[in-house]
């Protein structure tokens, strides 16, 4: 026994040396700054994951006071994972995140004040102000956005062109009605499929209340879904359910689901992310394309939901001076993430969408064309970035709920009524958060 | 027989085995739970971690009388996890009960009844949004094929549906396990009292309440009592299913805990929820504990 107890403290000698001589190396190659990078995997596992190294390989070899070291990091309980980092102070120098994160992070005194590099970059006009504004809290710009990810409405070109349906001609909510009882009447597809059980329910809501140019709070936070754009949101909705242009089962549709009925060639018209998804289905998306923006009564400017996500600096870092000249650099020279990675949103810098990867598909090319020139940040209208209260209204779904509690009266909804309850508990949500 | 003194020595042996499991368990069970507790008495907010303030039984005295939507998910947790333990028992019994009979296959029904157990809880609620899909689900399908219904069934589309369907869901779920249970304690009751009674001119029906259920009383009491505890502090298997929806009509207690701790950042009020939860559920395993020492 001794002889065992005696083996066990040579060998815990033994590693405690080890890990000693480590230590001392790294001290001599201290004068290279070393920096971790989670990059959340935005594309196929299998191409982006090889493409972001790529890209951090190029950065290592274009200079030599930096290593970024990137690790893939995949989406599933990112929120933890982060939450848990941050907190427990074994946080990234740099990450790519949730549009979420940068407002919850930032306002804990985790992220990095960006606003120089906006100054700096301010004037070249490569990337959208709304895109920076997104990211920008009192004056503290946590983040800096490089891909949007955004939503729209999918068509059915032979059905629309069948019925003498011309898209260009659907500018408000009525054009887009009347198109919908049109395929109704005269086709055996359902008129719209859309989900109503998760998120893309929720985003389903920012794009209707975006395009009527309203939104969950007004300008000073006040509750604002009793408002006269919002009513009308929920009379299309009842509209929508009443006059059969979508299904009785709609309420419990998943985003999957809705897809399916779409994709096997049941439905007209699609809500959804945009995507090159759509392109392994041949069948259908040879007959598909995408409809130009549209706005509802209460508003004459189209505008589209889409969310923009972020790069952040950690203020944990040792070396912030490295990871902001990293973010910089990484920003103007990420191409690869979609010529490569096969990334599935659209990058929001305007040299990067001039590439001709940009045009090589119509799913891309109309969303550069008929979307970008539309996009507004989902959810946070009419301000212009994230604000108190948000988190918990996005989280639990208020967008959806609305949607969902709207259709499920099956048509004979008591729209103001359901809009003051939810309003209420909007308001003591707010009230709470504050 | 051991000296003294190497009875001694093998003893330090057993604790020193013993300390590093219980470290461990320490660490990842006790340490959490204990930290849970404490933040129950703060206003911890993921937004001011820094800033944390002991606030007594503000958090509890919230929940227990100020907070209408804690009592509508109290409502649907309890009335799930009853539902659920109920029928799985009342499945897992009858199924134990044919099991336990002379059936040929008997192996490889216990395999395919056992098969929801061991499915993950994500797989298997993807199949089964696939099966109860009104468009494509083939449960809606078959019975339209078959005429038994005119029109597909909404599973999803309304509160009492959604409610219905995650009962039924859980339940299936957790009957495999029930039945497991059950049939290893009817293997255990000696076969000659089923003869004596069968010899007393007793029926089946009386066989089944006066020998099976009372003899099966200890297993049924453990199995209840760990399920109602499982099914209690179920997330994943309704938040796959329904996401806590529609109308918010399938929240539980976990899924209300979740969205107070990560949506609402108010991570202190969160524990106080799960605390309460606590609370409740060592009440049932103290009553499963009493019964399990009164009749051994």
């Amino acid at each position: 026994m001794k002889k065992i107890l005696m083996g066990f403290v040579l060998l815990s000698l033994a590693a405690g040396m080890l890990a000693a001589s480590g230590q001392s190396d790294k001290s001599t190659e201290s004068a290279v700054k070393e920096l971790i990078f989670w990059d959340m995997v935005w594309g196929p596992a299998d191409t982006y994951a090889e493409a972001s190294r790529q890209v951090a390989d190029e950065f290592n070899s274009s200079q030599d006071g930096i290593q970024v070291t990137v690790q893939s990091t995949p989406w599933n309980s990112w929120y933890e994972k982060f939450l848990t980092a941050v907190t427990s102070g074994t946080a990234p120098d740099v990450a790519t995140c949730s549009s979420s994160a940068p407002y919850l992070f930032g306002n804990m005194g985790e992220l990095l004040d960006l606003s120089d590099i906006v100054r700096e970059w301010k004037d070249d006009g490569d990337i959208n102000q709304v895109y920076f504004d997104t990211y920008n809290y009192g004056g503290n710009q946590f983040a800096i956005p490089w891909n949007v990810d955004t939503r729209c409405f999918y068509y059915r070109t032979d059905v629309f062109s069948d019925l003498g349906i011309d898209p260009a001609g659907i500018k408000t909510w009525d054009d887009f009605l009347d198109a919908l009882r049109k395929v109704r009447d005269n086709t055996e597809l359902i008129p719209f499929s859309v989900a109503g059980a998760d998120n893309m329910a929720k985003h389903f809501g920012y794009q209707m209340m975006l395009s009527n140019a309203i939104g969950m709070v007004d300008r000073d936070l006040n509750a604002d879904l009793d408002a006269r754009a919002n009513i009308e949101i929920g009379e299309f909705y009842n509209e929508l359910v009443k006059e059969g242009l979508i299904l009785d089962g709609t309420i419990g549709y998943k985003e999957t689901d809705s897809q399916r009925l779409y994709y096997q060639g049941d439905a007209a018209v699609l809500f959804h992310t945009v995507g090159t998804e759509i392109l392994q289905y041949s069948e259908i998306a040879d007959k598909s394309a995408i409809l130009p923006v549209f706005h509802g009564p209460s508003s004459d400017t189209p505008r589209n939901a889409s969310f923009i996500n972020p790069i952040v600096v950690f203020s944990q870092s040792d070396t912030p001076d490295a990871a902001i000249s990293f973010v910089k650099w990484w920003s103007k020279n990420n191409t690869k993430l979609w010529t490569e990675g096969r990334a599935s949103s659209m990058p929001v810098r305007n040299s990067i969408l001039a590439d001709p990867y940009f045009s090589s598909n119509w799913v891309m090319k109309e969303t550069k064309d008929l979307l970008l020139p539309y996009n507004a940040s989902a959810g946070f209208y009419p301000l212009k970035s994230e604000y108190p209260g948000f988190a918990a209204l996005n989280g639990e779904k208020y967008a959806a709920l609305y949607f969902q509690s709207v259709i499920a009266e099956n048509g004979k909804a008591d729209v103001k009524g359901i809009a003051s309850d939810l309003n209420e508990k909007i308001g003591s949500l707010l009230l709470e958060s504050k | 027989m051991l000296s003294s003194q190497k009875l001694l020595y093998s003893r330090k042996i057993g604790y020193l085995f013993l300390f590093l499991p219980f470290s461990i368990l320490a660490v990842i069970r006790l340490y959490p739970m204990l930290r849970g507790i404490l933040l129950s008495f703060t206003d911890f907010s993921l937004l001011s971690p820094k800033d944390v303030n002991f606030i007594g039984f503000q958090n509890f005295k919230k929940a227990l009388t100020g907070d209408k939507e804690f009592y509508s998910v109290i409502y649907f947790s309890v009335l799930y996890t009853f539902s659920v333990v109920l029928l799985s028992y009342v499945f897992g019994l009858f199924l134990a009960l044919l099991l336990n009979t002379d059936i040929k296959l008997k192996g490889l029904f216990r395999v395919l009844i056992l098969l929801p157990w061991v499915i993950p809880p994500a797989v298997a609620a993807t199949n089964w949004l696939w099966l109860l899909n009104d468009q494509n689900g083939l449960i809606n399908l078959a019975l339209l094929r078959l005429g038994i219904i005119d029109s597909p069934i909404l599973f999803f589309a309304s509160k009492e549906m959604a409610r219905f369907t995650a009962i039924m869901f859980g339940t299936w779920k957790s009957m495999p396990f029930m039945m497991i249970v059950l049939l290893s304690g009817l293997q255990t009751i000696p076969s000659h009292l089923y003869e004596s009674a069968v010899i007393d001119g007793a029926g089946v029906l009386r066989q089944f309440f006066r020998i099976t259920l009372p003899l099966l009383r200890n297993v049924s009491i453990v199995c209840i009592s760990l399920m109602f505890i499982w099914t209690f502090n179920d997330f994943e298997q309704i938040y796959l299913l329904t996401e806590g929806g529609p109308i918010n009509a399938t929240y539980v207690l976990p899924i209300y805990s979740y969205f107070l701790a990560f949506f609402r950042l108010k991570m202190g009020y969160s524990s106080a929820i799960s605390v309460i939860a606590l609370f409740f559920l060592s009440i049932v395993s103290t009553i499963n504990v009493r019964q399990q020492r009164d009749n051994f």
